[in-house]
């Protein structure tokens, strides 16, 4: 009996030794296959794959390259393609897919961004245009612009802005126009940092706010009188050109843009012109123009260019030009030569939290006043009320307009702000305080018209972050216009708005 | 147009001034023999890409170091946006003032794409503040070289 229990001992202890044996079995097959993750995990670092790709085989250089359109999509943002994949072309073959294989997934390296605004105004006057007698107080969703940048390679670039203004429309036509395109679009080549080429749809470099006019990056919600009407923010043409940057001292700068583009639209198919007293030069943008998709209206192109000298950080003077022929030649309009020509200084002036920025143009739009040849409206432009301008739309055209604006600004943020929300008016936020000057006369020869302008505007704005602003504003008017009622006014407005890059 | 001439003027007044009064770097003032702190300055801008180098004139120039900046997120959402490519270079400026030579650094700093959204300006460099920080270690390191030469800042 004492024998058998002996022996049943013994025969028991494999069994429980067994899964003690089961253990260091599981513990080093366990050991093993982290051995096997560790070496495989520098298997992948060593060839560059970052961790979590589950598909290494789409992002790994050597990788055997697939047809574009066929095999598994990437996860854009987590994953790339590899670079040595065919590119997309007529051969290739696939099916609905081959959508993805154009280079934004499978190389992505653009950025999709863009601003916003929306802001409400009260007027003292009903001076604020609706088609309906006018309005004293509106809300605005002004402008909604995506944009896209990408970085095709070292040397070359991609920029574009689409903008849908007023954007709550859906209704095109004359009555209710629908302000949506491209602000602009174009392709860079990068040559040196003094020479570089530009091509496509171009933001014209005339005044400094024509080039740097986004919503958020304006301390204040309108822009000033200058640039919309002498310098028509935001003209764009399709044309291209040259731009870089030269180094002449220890501390200066100078910039330059020089640029040959499609050139003004100064007239309507029957001859009236589109420059005039009540919108300035805005008529004669290349997006404004009647002809067939924005086509040329005669064959000749306009050039302009900006000059900007920074002597030291912080000061910049600019001097800029345009020129072209606004007039339409050919057929029945013949050779048609009445050129426009604008020209304008501006100014950036910084230190510590003090700002002074401005713009003066100065435009001239020759025989403006003179019937063209091809006229079909049946009289000269004014000529049947010779003498007369201004408020009588029959009056003769302008030629001769000119404006500026004078903006100081102030950067500050109340400590105790700070001490109390170190969140919200911490480190990155601001205040501004700004005043602006703004005069505009769009017509030098008979002053007391329609575009005979002056406005001072007080504003207050709130930065959270740099890329988003609350701004309010209170405008006085001395010299307005009410659109509604064909009338000079005095008038002021309180304006609050926000706006942010997003 | 006397509005226009008074705003004209007022920025003019306010920009020659500015530059008056804006040295844009940090001097520092050697009792020492210009030669020596010549020598030192050389010595001390080494390690950079010199580009100038004019003892007559007293100048040092170095080229553009491309570096990665101050981190900027981009927008409401705070992305990355643009990135962060900044550069720098450096210009010394040495002149005689009887026994004292006096050494004036400057740095000029730069970043890839202006603050805001893509614009027509996205391709390009835009100044900004300079580093206090590498323009103190160019002083710092010129200072310790003369000071092992015998010389001393006033």
């Amino acid at each position: 009996m004492r024998m058998q229990s002996i022996l049943g001992a013994l025969m028991l202890c494999p069994l429980l030794a067994l899964p003690a044996m089961a253990d260091e079995k599981a513990l080093e097959e366990r050991v093993k296959k982290l051995e096997q993750m560790l070496e495989e995990r520098e298997k992948r670092e060593r060839e560059g794959i970052p961790p979590g790709v589950e598909r290494p085989e789409l992002i790994r250089p050597g990788a055997p390259a697939e047809e574009p359109g066929v095999g598994p999509l990437p996860e854009v943002g987590r994953e790339r393609r590899a670079e040595k994949q065919p590119a997309l072309s007529f051969g290739s073959t696939g099916s609905g897919r081959l959508v993805y294989a154009k280079p934004f997934v499978a190389a992505p390296k653009a950025i999709v961004g863009g601003y916003m605004d929306i802001q409400f105004r009260s007027h003292r006057r009903s001076s604020i245009e609706n088609g309906f007698g006018g309005l004293s107080n509106n809300f605005d969703q002004q402008r909604f612009v995506p944009f896209i940048y990408a970085d095709i390679t070292e040397h070359v670039k991609m920029a574009a802005e689409l903008e849908i203004e007023h954007g709550i429309r859906e209704e095109g036509g004359p009555d209710r126009e629908l302000e949506f395109g491209l602000e602009f679009a174009h392709i860079d080549y990068l040559i040196k940092e003094p020479i570089n080429l530009r091509a496509g749809i171009l933001l014209v470099p005339i005044g400094k706010f024509n080039l740097l006019h986004d919503s958020p990056l304006n301390d204040l919600t309108d822009r000033p009188l200058v640039s919309q009407f002498i310098i028509p923010t935001t003209v764009a043409e399709t044309g291209a050109g040259i731009y870089g940057t030269f180094y002449p001292g220890r501390t200066s700068k100078l910039d330059y843009e020089l640029y040959v583009t499609t050139g003004p639209c100064g007239y309507e198919t029957n001859g009236t012109p589109t420059i005039n007293e009540a919108s300035g030069t805005r008529g004669a943008r290349q997006r404004k123009c009647g002809t067939d998709d924005g086509f040329d209206i005669n064959n000749g192109k306009a050039v302009a260019g900006r000059v900007a000298f920074s002597p030291v950080l912080g000061i910049e003077v600019a001097g800029s030009g345009y020129y072209g022929n606004a007039a339409p030649q050919g057929g029945q309009y013949g050779s048609n030569y009445n050129p426009l020509s604008i020209f304008a200084v501006d100014w950036t002036l910084q230190r510590g939290p003090f700002e002074v920025i401005g713009e003066a143009a100065w435009a001239y739009a020759r025989h403006n006043s003179r019937a063209i040849t091809g006229n079909t409206i049946g009289f000269a432009p004014g000529s049947l009320l010779t003498g007369l301008g201004g408020l009588n739309p029959l009056g003769i055209p302008p030629q001769r307009m000119h404006g500026f604006y004078i903006q100081g600004n102030y950067h500050f943020m109340p400590e105790f702000l700070a001490k109390w929300s170190p969140k919200r008016f911490g480190e990155g936020s601001t205040f501004t305080a700004v005043v602006r000057y703004d005069r505009v006369n769009t017509n030098m020869d008979f002053s007391g018209g329609e575009g005979d302008l002056e406005q001072i505007s007080f504003g207050l704005n709130y930065r959270p972050i740099e890329d988003a602003v609350f701004k309010m504003s209170y405008q006085y008017m001395p010299q307005a216009f009410n659109p509604n009622s064909g009338q000079r006014i005095h008038d002021s407005a309180f304006v609050i708005s926000a706006a942010t890059y997003f | 147009m006397r509005a226009f001439v008074t705003a004209i003027s007022l920025p003019g007044i306010i920009a020659w001034s500015g530059c008056a009064t804006l040295s844009g770097g940090q001097d520092q003032y050697f009792v020492c023999p210009y030669e020596v702190v010549w020598d030192a300055a050389v010595e001390s801008m080494k390690d950079r890409p010199v580009t100038v180098q004019d003892k007559e004139k007293g100048l040092i120039e170095t080229g553009w170091i491309e570096m990665e900046g101050k981190e900027r997120p981009y927008g409401i959402f705070g992305r990355e946006g643009f990135g962060n490519r900044e550069r720098a270079r450096m210009t010394l400026a040495l002149t005689k003032q009887h026994d004292v030579t006096a050494v004036s650094v400057l740095e000029t700093r730069q970043r890839w794409h202006a603050r805001g959204g893509v614009t027509q300006q996205a391709t390009k460099w835009w100044p900004i503040e300079p580093s206090e920080e590498a323009v103190t270690a160019v002083l710092t390191r010129l200072n310790t070289k003369l000071q092992e030469k015998g010389c001393s800042p006033t």
